[in-house]
């Protein structure tokens, strides 16, 4: 590698560990404001217009499909189909309960952000390949199975929560649907990333022998 | 470690320094600092045949094997 592609690749590691920098730090802020806004509504049951929940649902009424003006008019249905409510009124142990699963989403893509960093720190000092780093990429694996397990928890609730609680003209309002709350290819690219860390771990274990041998 | 470096024995019996050693086999100091410490996790017989060459002794003086369980 030539030093002028070295340069290069030192100012792209720079560029991301300046994104990654500014983005934990963004959403450490934002995270904080929503916990106190949570907090707030917690004890004193205002602004939950503010709060977002999702909801699944299906259109109770079939719709015209034009699909050319040779052909017959067909006819179509929208099912489970995912939407964001918001409403003034809540529970507060439901808006507990979904708090504390965004709450520990946010707090897993932190974590996951701040391993990024030190892995792009490393790679900055030019000590990229080694088992710390490894172990790092094992724990973004783990946590973004996390997150997504408590992602589809999140909304598992809140669609079976709302499904028997909300009436609206020419809407179902559906519990859960296996299709839309499974998400393979996420679920495989976390997987995919334990292989790369397990991969990485032994790179860097072969690279410490080859140093140490004299 | 079951596998002793003996490098600094050697060294004073030849009155030789480490530096000395280093530039006369022409291994690095830190490289020669990790064998004499026993950190190395495997040694070359390139560097062991250099080594042997210039303090003028078996690789029998410089290893040792101690049984860890004795």
């Amino acid at each position: 590698m030539n030093s002028s592609q070295k340069i290069k690749d030192l100012k792209l590691i720079t560029f991301l560990l300046g994104i990654f920098r500014i983005g934990f730090f963004l959403l450490a802020f934002s995270l904080s404001i929503w916990a106190i806004i949570g907090i707030l509504v917690l004890v004193t049951n205002t602004f939950t217009n503010n709060m977002s929940f999702p909801v699944m649902f299906s259109l109770v009424n079939e719709g015209a499909f034009h699909v050319s003006s040779e052909l017959e008019n067909g006819m179509f249905v929208i099912k489970d189909a995912m939407g964001i409510m918001s409403s003034d009124t809540l529970p507060k142990s439901f808006i507990a309960l979904h708090g504390l699963f965004t709450l520990s989403i946010n707090i897993c893509i932190l974590f996951s952000i701040r391993q990024i960093v030190h892995i792009l720190e490393s790679a900055k000092t030019g000590n990229f390949l080694v088992v710390k780093n490894a172990i790092r990429l094992r724990w973004i694996a783990i946590l973004g199975l996390i997150i997504l397990f408590f992602d589809r928890l999140s909304t598992l609730s809140s669609a079976t929560y709302f499904s028997s609680k909300l009436e609206y003209s020419g809407l179902e309002f559906n519990a859960f649907n296996v299709f839309s709350l499974m998400e393979f290819d996420t679920l495989f690219i976390y997987l995919f990333l334990l292989v790369i860390a397990e991969a990485f771990r032994l790179g860097a274990q072969l690279k410490e022998e080859n140093d140490l041998t004299i | 470690m079951a596998i002793i470096i003996n490098l600094d024995v050697m060294l004073a019996k030849r009155k030789m320094s480490l530096t000395e050693l280093s530039e006369r086999v022409g291994i690095t100091m830190s490289n020669l600092s990790i064998l004499k410490k026993g950190k190395a996790k495997a040694v070359r017989f390139t560097t062991l045949e250099a080594i042997c060459e210039v303090l003028e002794c078996q690789p029998g003086d410089i290893l040792e094997f101690q049984n860890d369980k004795n």
